[in-house]
């Protein structure tokens, strides 16, 4: 089973957009578009190997969310 | 007598790859041979039959292979083809009034079930003979259109060299020697025609991508196991794929850009990041099948913007004076083969596109300029002129000037019932120096002193890949609202 942590998504975010996003916050109230989201599983894949679909994180919107999606997603396999 | 077009019509739909062993489509990581996607279509075509005479079928499919082959089997069932990826409304259905709806699923075992809707069917030559499907435009001017698409648009999109990739036409067949294309339109968007039919009809393959949102990461494996040789890509997607994951189109030699303007600093990205293939930038009216013109970028090129090009060989253009509008700007109307028939409304022709003399002619509404080299350079649209506080602005050379200005990437204007705003895209650091700022503003302000200035990093982009302009809005009033309190 893959994990990523929460902590590995703000530390993403922190990197493509040059600021602090709390692991609770609504990335996309917060300025995330599309192409920052790419740019973050384009950031996680290379750390950590996983190629995160999109749609986890319009689904999952915080931090901690997108982590237990992705989570699920995994296991579920 | 035997019509030539209406032969090689017949050759394109029963042909031998039809019944080949060889691979002509990938999708969701299935291979699927020619004769797979003809048994696909052959129970497509069967289930049209089996109701009765059908002018006009709808084929919805969760797959592209079951639109693809939906088409084939409707084709040689003698219907207009109607791909539907489940995007359609209601509305686009009135626009052509299927008889018929299938849907069809690919997959190791492929199933086909149709639908007729209640009430008596339409006449059969509601729609003249030659149209065998339909384009719908995307309805950025107003409400979604359909345009009745013919055999000889199609024939004349696959015989087209200009479209040629790899500098080689096939000595056997004439035709384009054979390329696996990428495809990544959707078969609602017109670049389905030249993704899937123009490859498949020239004796190349289809291998269909992910969807940028979904696993992009999987693109180059596909690039590298099949050798795509070229893709097509809305401006929009490149821009993004250019930006944050370069390595994904990085072995593809050939990159098309349509859709939408191609930008220079998309096309600069690409060559920092490292991107060598070639760029050719499409221009066309869905009104004209898939395109009229291109522009193959040189590996030195430097001017503000990217041309349209020229015309497609088949295609002819002619430069109207639109009577408005920026003194140097000419209206584009295009003539030739690639001219749909007309719109359909209401399952019927409404209107033809056609010059007075009635051959087929359509006038695009987008203004051009010629560069100097026979190229034509978009000028924005005809009913793009915008009234700023009952000022006439001319928003294409607007932005084009701010786009050359130091440190900006980018302009797009828009316009709500109350405010008019440039939103700049800038590079990171350029959002937060006062005199960038200054100096975009200044410009602007030359334009027009009521029209709103708002620097970002980056525009949001819709799902099919273009601009944004309502969340942007939407955020500009959001801002304005706290600048005023």
């Amino acid at each position: 089973m893959t994990q990523i942590s929460p902590d590995a998504i703000t530390d993403c975010l922190r990197t493509v957009l040059d600021r602090e996003v709390a692991a609770d916050t609504d990335i996309f109230t917060a300025g995330v578009d599309s192409l920052a989201v790419l740019r973050c599983r384009a950031l996680l894949k290379e750390r950590t190997g996983v190629r995160v679909p999109g749609h986890v994180f319009f689904e999952g919107r915080t931090p901690v969310r997108i982590a237990d999606l992705i989570g699920a997603e995994h296991a579920g396999r | 007598m035997t019509d030539p077009m209406t032969d090689t019509w017949h050759e394109v739909i029963h042909a031998d790859r039809w019944a080949s062993s060889s691979t002509l489509w990938v999708e969701d990581g299935i291979e699927y041979t020619g004769a797979q996607a003809g048994r696909l279509a052959a129970m497509v075509e069967e289930a049209i039959l089996a109701h009765g005479p059908a002018r006009v079928v709808s084929i919805r499919s969760p797959h592209k292979l079951g639109c693809f082959a939906g088409q084939l089997g409707a084709w040689r069932a003698g219907s207009v083809a109607v791909a539907d990826d489940h995007t359609l409304s209601g509305r686009d259905f009135e626009r052509v009034r299927p008889d018929l709806t299938l849907e069809v699923r690919s997959g190791p075992s492929p199933t086909v079930e149709a639908t007729a809707p209640p009430g008596p069917r339409l006449p059969r030559d509601r729609i003249p003979e030659e149209v065998v499907a339909v384009n719908f435009t995307s309805g950025s001017t107003g409400s979604r259109k359909a345009v009745a698409v013919t055999r000889g648009n199609l024939l004349a999109l696959f015989g087209c060299r200009d479209l040629d990739v790899l500098g080689g036409r096939d000595p056997d067949t004439s035709g384009e020697a054979p390329v696996t294309a990428g495809s990544f339109a959707t078969p609602t968007y017109d670049g389905w025609w030249f993704d899937t039919w123009r490859t498949v009809a020239t004796g190349g393959r289809v291998v269909c991508l992910p969807h940028v949102n979904d696993d992009v990461f999987a693109w180059p494996d596909l690039v590298e196991t099949y050798g795509i040789s070229r893709l097509l890509l809305p401006a929009a997607v490149i821009t993004t794929v250019v930006e944050a994951v370069p390595d994904c189109v990085a072995d593809i030699p050939w990159l098309f850009s349509g859709g939408e303007q191609f930008r220079l600093s998309t096309y600069r990205r690409a060559r920092q990041a490292g991107l060598r293939g070639h760029f050719v930038n499409l221009y066309g009216p869905t009104e004209a099948t898939f395109a009229t013109h291109h522009y193959r970028l040189p590996e030195d090129f430097s001017a503000p913007t990217i041309p349209i090009g020229r015309p497609l060989d088949g295609c002819r253009q002619t430069l109207r004076d639109p009577g408005e509008g920026p003194p140097d700007a000419r209206e584009l109307v295009v003539h030739g083969p690639f001219v749909c028939l007309g719109y359909l409304d209401d399952g019927v022709l409404v209107h033809r596109f056609r010059d007075p003399a009635g051959q087929p002619s359509y006038r695009t509404g987008d203004l051009v300029r010629p560069d100097g080299n026979d190229d034509l350079v978009f000028a924005g649209r005809l009913d793009g002129e915008v009234k700023v506080n009952g000022m006439r602005v001319d928003t294409a050379a607007l932005e084009q000037r701010i786009s050359t200005l130091p440190r900006v990437l980018d302009c797009r204007v828009t316009q709500d019932e109350r405010h008019t705003v440039a939103f700049v895209r800038t590079d990171p650091a350029a959002l937060d120096d006062p005199s960038a700022r200054d100096r975009i503003e200044s410009v602007v302000q030359d334009f027009s002193p009521a029209i709103g200035v708002r620097l970002v990093g980056r525009y949001p982009v819709k799902a099919g890949g273009k601009v944004d302009f309502r969340t942007l809005m939407d955020r500009y009033r959001q801002t304005e609202k706290v600048d005023e309190t």
